[in-house]
């Protein structure tokens, strides 16, 4: 048997056909769509200078809806590909300028849409197999990703309109291949798969029924995951003469732990909300950063929280206005009855709705008001 | 339908443009670093198309050849979320250049439970394929096809 390279007219079963195509790319684009606004909105939750209190759960719920559309994108890009694999043999391979740029930009699409899917991957798991920075270069691959479906759209846009626009149909009489139906199905079921595989991670009623979940269920400590310890962070436990700093134009107070487990205390219950998609409810007690500015006679406003970490990118956040007045904002000092452990942030932490967890600033050493 | 796709196309081009242009900017010019973007930015496209499809092909035409209906499909269906489910895994399971695991985060052993939930997604699906083959194909699936695309409408 002589061996030679495929060309289109080799593949004949039913499912490389531009109604399957079409509806495929359909919920591709809306899975790699919802990935794009979510991962817009947590850009701006991290770098932005506004950003919503209410609802609480509003970051757990886009940055799940990230995660999970980027893990249902993988087995739809794939059988996307599947469908459309033939045209990869058409000839001539060029044929026109057009044509040329086309494949082109279909190259640029594949390689942004396969990074974009493979780093969040491996970023949810917490392991970076590259010499990069992960946050900046995942933003800029997105950006890359959707010009290139927003071009492909346009490329396509009349054989997506034909697509969409003929039923699925009945099977082929007489073929043995897999009926465009069933693969749409087959595809269903892999999506499926894949969602209740991992969804745990951020669903709470998922928790024990997904195996790649990668925030184990009621594990950690104090009954909620650590994402950075102290040990990492270079932070050990403060003692007796440690102080908390309150600075604000023209004045400044330091208190004491035991001055701040003095003021009066509130508990609420918030979710914790992580960049890489899981999230978790605890019981939070502590003193509202209202009341404490209030309490020691500083003005109300911008609040920069610095922590006693010694490095890292996360040293330092701000609490915006519409925070620091929020009651729910509390600098924390209980996580679920307990006094916090040096892991979760000891001596105070910062716990706000719907704040990305990075923010949920740890080992809180100061708080500087900018009115 | 031309105004909106040069539209489109302009809006595209401009957005892939931006991506771009914030990949160059942000770059550090070392070899190591480029190495690294370059290998993961061009990795996709010819793992695709040179050894997941070539394999995914072979593997259709011999399970297409031997596995009669309803069976077929069933068993493709398993076949492919099982490779899904697997892919997916990759990260957890192997957790190349990664920290020590954090308490409650990327902290237990994977394996177990995924094999557990393969053994279980098959069961299912294996058991329904079952029920409906004992009770025969529903009747009014055989609706005759409207439309048969012709040429390379693909």
């Amino acid at each position: 048997m002589k061996l030679r390279a495929p060309r289109q007219q080799d593949f004949t079963a039913d499912l490389h056909d531009v109604r399957v195509a079409a509806r495929l790319g359909l919920l591709l684009g809306i899975a790699f769509g919802l990935c794009f606004v979510t991962g817009l909105i947590s850009h701006i939750g991290q770098h932005g200078s506004w950003w919503p209190t209410r609802p609480v759960n509003f970051y757990r719920i886009t940055q799940g809806v990230h995660v999970l559309a980027g893990i249902a994108a993988v087995p739809l890009l794939l059988a996307k590909l599947w469908t459309v694999y033939p045209i990869l043999f058409a000839r001539p391979v060029f044929g026109s300028v057009a044509r040329a740029l086309e494949r082109a930009s279909i190259l640029i699409l594949i390689a942004a849409a396969f990074f974009q899917l493979a780093t969040g991957l491996f970023n949810s798991a917490q392991s970076y197999p590259w010499t990069f920075t992960f946050v900046p270069t995942h933003y800029a691959g997105a950006w890359l990703a959707a010009g290139a479906i927003i071009l492909h759209i346009a490329a396509k846009l009349p054989k997506i309109r034909e697509g969409l626009g003929s039923p699925v149909g009945a099977p082929e009489p007489g073929s043995r291949s897999l009926s465009r139906r069933s693969f749409l199905a087959t595809t269903g079921f892999a999506v499926g798969a894949a969602f209740v595989a991992t969804a745990g991670a951020t669903v709470p009623w998922l928790y024990r029924v997904s195996p790649l979940s990668w925030r184990s269920a009621n594990g950690g400590e104090q009954g909620l995951p650590i994402n950075r310890t102290a040990q990492s962070a270079q932070v050990t436990r403060a003692g007796d003469d440690w102080r908390l700093a309150i600075h604000w134009p023209g004045s400044s107070k330091q208190l004491s732990r035991a001055e701040l487990a003095a003021l009066p205390q509130r508990t609420h219950v918030l979710p914790i909300a992580c960049v890489e998609g899981w999230s978790q409810t605890a019981t939070w007690s502590g003193v509202p950063v209202s009341e404490l500015l209030r309490a020691v006679g500083a003005p109300t406003g911008e609040v920069r929280v610095t922590s006693m970490e010694k490095a890292g990118q996360y040293r330092t956040s701000v609490l915006h206005p519409d925070h620091v007045r929020d009651p729910l904002t509390l600098l924390a000092l209980q996580i679920n009855g307990a006094d916090l452990s040096l892991n979760h942030g000891y001596p105070c932490r910062i716990i706000a709705a719907t704040r990305p967890g990075v923010t949920q600033t740890k080992w809180v050493g100061e708080l500087r008001v900018r009115p | 339908m031309t105004k909106t796709r040069v539209l489109l196309g302009a809006v595209g081009t401009a957005v892939m443009a931006y991506g771009g242009w914030l990949l160059l900017t942000q770059a550090t010019w070392s070899p190591r670093y480029l190495l690294s973007l370059g290998a993961w930015l061009a990795i996709g496209p010819p793992a695709h198309d040179f050894l997941l499809a070539p394999t995914l092909a072979f593997a259709g035409v011999v399970l297409t050849r031997l596995i009669p209906r309803p069976w077929r499909t069933a068993i493709i269906a398993g076949l492919v979320a099982t490779g899904v489910v697997l892919l997916v895994a990759v990260p957890v399971l192997t957790r190349p250049m990664a920290g020590p695991a954090n308490p409650g985060l990327d902290d237990r052993n994977y394996l177990p439970g995924l094999l557990l939930f393969i053994a279980a997604m098959w069961a299912l699906l294996l058991a329904a394929t079952a029920v409906y083959a004992w009770r025969g194909r529903p009747a009014g699936r055989a609706a005759p096809s409207p439309r048969r695309s012709s040429g390379p409408t693909r």
